[in-house]
């Protein structure tokens, strides 16, 4: 511990925390008393240490990267976006032709079963149930895509 | 270091989605972010943590910040946060609130065995303090910057400053000698 009472104020000197005067008496007292000399020095080796850079550890600015990347990653959830919509889509185009070839006697598969189950199918559904029908397919449709792409893209 | 204006500039890059430029944000702050957190919970693994935490922070909420300049003290408001919810978690069953934050000091923290005398005698002070020296001297923020991430008013960072400066030369009383051999 220093002995010199003036030596607390080699701090308040770096912090610009003495007026004009305050300081420049400070550095006359400092050249003639070595304590002082000594805290003045020893306060400004401390702010060179605080200063001094860590460096940034290995391997860290690859993990920031990849974890932006995984939110960047726009292939998983767009196509996940588009692919509700476009099996949505293809489900209703789906079930407008099946209505449209069944009400006019033709098959989407000339000459095997399915033309005979599609117009039993809609005999016997009542035309409120063929649309309640028509959503439920969709959401099927959907569902599955939705279940295939979230297991390949895993968002 | 880049200056504030060339900071600005690629924030606001970074802003209109340039990923590049957020990556050379991220080259430029990960020393600070990082310095902060490890000085703030005394572990460097989870100070890297920490760091990742706040970089993918940053970079969802980029377009909330209004005046790209104030970056700096945007992103170390963010990494204290971060830090302290941290520390929160560590002590199950303790709540740490204000003063108790400020006051969280090196008995309550792991030892950090890799680092040198003045790390050693910062880990030492209150957490407040710690945060309060690596803004100034080590990413060099002016008072008022550094008192707007602590929620200290700006004309009197400096009291704080002096506070925490004769706290921490106390604490290296008579080792200037070895200090020198590690600084120099």
């Amino acid at each position: 511990m220093s002995s010199c009472s003036r030596s607390a104020e080699a701090v308040e000197y770096l912090l610009g925390l003495l007026d004009p005067p305050m300081a420049a008496s400070f550095l006359e007292h400092c050249a003639g008393c070595p304590e002082c000399t000594e805290a003045l020095e020893a306060e400004k080796l401390i702010e060179q240490g605080l200063a001094g850079s860590y460096g940034i550890p290995g391997g860290l600015l690859d993990r920031i990267d990849a974890s932006i990347d995984l939110l960047d990653k726009p292939s998983g959830r767009f196509t996940i976006q588009r692919a509700v919509a476009a099996s949505g889509a293809a489900a209703a185009v789906l079930f407008g032709a099946w209505r449209l070839l069944a009400s006019s006697g033709r098959s989407l598969l000339a000459g095997d079963g399915f033309h005979q189950v599609a117009q039993a199918a809609a005999r016997a559904m009542e035309p409120g149930s063929v649309w309640i029908a028509a959503i439920a397919f969709g959401i099927v449709l959907t569902t599955v895509t939705m279940v295939f792409l979230a297991s390949r893209y895993g968002r | 270091m880049r200056d504030a204006d060339g900071v600005a500039d690629v924030v606001d890059r970074a802003k209109a989605g340039d990923r590049q430029a957020f990556d050379s944000l991220v080259r430029d702050f990960a020393g600070f972010v990082h310095a902060l957190a490890r000085r703030t919970v005394g572990d460097p693994d989870e100070a890297c943590d920490i760091a990742q935490e706040v970089f993918v922070k940053a970079w969802l909420n980029l377009g909330l910040l209004r005046e790209s300049g104030r970056f700096p003290s945007w992103l170390a408001s963010i990494t204290r946060r971060a830090a302290i919810d941290h520390l929160r978690k560590r002590i199950p069953g303790q709540v740490l609130e204000g003063e108790d934050i400020e006051g969280y000091g090196a008995e309550d923290r792991r030892p950090d065995p890799g680092s040198g005398l003045l790390e050693t005698a910062l880990s030492r002070l209150p957490e407040r303090d710690r945060s309060l020296l690596t803004l100034v001297y080590f990413r060099e923020m002016t008072h008022a910057e550094a008192g707007e991430v602590l929620g200290i008013p700006g004309k009197n960072v400096r009291v704080y400053l002096l506070r925490a400066r004769r706290r921490l030369r106390e604490i290296l009383e008579g080792r200037e000698n070895e200090l020198v051999q590690q600084i120099c």
